[in-house]
């Protein structure tokens, strides 16, 4: 297995000396600052950077604007690499993998468009390249092999966490089931949250095309859901 | 099989209710009017209902799934390694050209590789096709050589074919110096004669797409290949 970069990772630089009050009003309204010197300017409140600004300085040689990226969007997009792989470590090296090829493509990114769906576009891109390969070559231990196709389902919602972690485990198993194209669309839509027109720009299709694809998905998630449950109660009575 | 109208609105709704079930919109257009319908399809037919409150409880544990995250919170932010990897590949000069392909180094490397290419592949190229011209340009401007002279077989010198069998050198000398052969007319028999032009026949042209001579008629101005 790779190693992960972690390992060789020197430890995190100083945090850069904080933005007088002026820069703090600009970064705050998304505005770029423009310094006196030459110096790229210290980024200290990075919420109010926008996405473009930052890409063009890290263009222009400033990684610390690239970490602001990184750090803004890495925790989604391990979300979303997890749910379309099950499993978390692959989805780790995945997103170091995809903001790694993000910075090395910088200068194709066209700066009329949104980053973010760029960026998802690349990841998904790579998560469904890992699912090929691993659909040749299926890694002992998943949850697929843990669960079989014979695995129990689980209760509807709880307020119990555990209960919610093993409802969450269901639901993953389910979208294992599901072809991947309907399965990327419904981690993006109905786990992510990312909007139809979101999803149509991260997998390259028409909005109309996500439409269709989420109901026929959402439906086949259904009857899986419910020929499952139905299972679980038949086993129930049987004792 | 037809299906009745009644089948044929369930369809139309079925179609439907993932989407206004989760409180999508079928389309952009018609957003409302799709929703009313539905609702409308609902209010009356079990069924669909039934298959509504069946995607509701789907869409729920979706829901809730979604709170739920696969990845731990706590986890280290990938940043520092990235920054790391950045660094190295930039260091070296390789991978840092290529990761780097907006610096100055990709255009300038490139740059280089095709001069180089031009200085060991296309010079000698151009050197060789350069010698070839001129070498038939040489030939083309040499000065044809002097024709042979004609020499008839009497001048030729005579060389004995088969040496073992015929006459010696000294024979044919004495042959020269004899008195030549005379014909009945009184002259001699490889004197130079008038002769009569041969009665040769008109060139027959032949029609060569068919293989066969062709008419006298066809042959007047008629190219003859």
């Amino acid at each position: 297995m790779r190693k992960r970069l972690e390992d060789v990772a020197p430890p995190t630089p100083d945090a850069p000396a904080g933005p007088s009050r002026d820069e703090e009003d600009a970064t705050r309204a998304g505005v770029p600052i423009r310094l006196p010197s030459d110096a790229p300017p210290a980024i200290d409140d990075e919420s109010g950077l926008n996405d473009a600004w930052l890409v063009e300085r890290t263009r222009q040689g400033d990684q610390a604007a690239f970490g602001v990226l990184v750090r803004r969007y890495e925790r989604k997009l391990i979300r979303v690499l997890a749910r379309l792989s099950r499993d978390p470590e692959a989805a780790r090296d995945l997103a170091q993998e995809t903001f790694l090829r993000v910075y090395d493509r910088l200068d194709r990114f066209d700066a009329g468009r949104r980053f973010g769906p760029w960026l998802f576009r690349i990841g998904v891109n790579l998560g469904l390249d890992h699912l090929r390969r691993r659909r040749n070559d299926p890694t002992p231990g998943s949850i697929d092999r843990v669960h079989g196709d014979g695995g129990s389902p689980y209760d509807p919602p709880d307020p119990d966490p555990r209960v919610r972690a093993e409802l969450a485990q269901e639901v993953q198993f389910i979208l294992a089931q599901l072809p991947v194209s309907y399965r990327t669309i419904l981690v993006l839509r109905d786990l992510e949250g990312f909007s139809s027109s979101e999803v149509a720009a991260i997998v390259g299709r028409r909005e109309a095309t996500i439409r269709w694809r989420l109901s026929k998905a959402r439906e086949k998630f259904r009857q899986i859901w419910e020929r499952r449950q139905d299972a679980a109660r038949g086993a129930a009575r049987d004792g | 099989m037809r299906r009745t109208p009644d089948e044929r609105a369930c369809d139309w709704v079925r179609d439907r209710l993932p989407l206004v079930a989760a409180g999508d919109d079928p389309a952009p257009g018609d957003a409302g009017e799709a929703r009313h319908a539905v609702q409308a399809h609902l209010d009356r037919c079990d069924p669909c209902r039934a298959r509504r409150d069946g995607l509701a409880r789907a869409m729920d544990a979706l829901s809730a799934a979604a709170s739920e995250s696969p990845v731990d919170p706590r986890a280290p932010s990938l940043w520092p390694a990235l920054q790391a990897r950045i660094a190295a590949e930039s260091a070296s000069p390789r991978r840092g050209a290529a990761s780097r392909p907006w610096s100055l180094g990709a255009p300038v490397g490139a740059l280089a590789v095709a001069a180089s290419l031009t200085l060991f592949v296309g010079l000698p190229l151009a050197e060789r096709v350069r010698e070839e011209s001129a070498a038939r340009m040489e030939a083309a401007s040499a000065p044809l050589p002097p024709p042979a002279p004609s020499s008839s077989l009497a001048d030729a010198p005579l060389q004995p074919e088969f040496p073992d069998e015929g006459p010696s050198e000294a024979t044919d000398l004495a042959l020269l110096d004899a008195p030549p052969l005379l014909d009945p007319e009184g002259r001699a028999i490889d004197a130079p004669r008038p002769t009569a032009p041969p009665d040769t026949p008109p060139a027959v042209r032949f029609d060569l797409d068919r293989g066969i001579p062709m008419p006298p008629d066809a042959r007047i101005d008629r190219p003859t290949y």
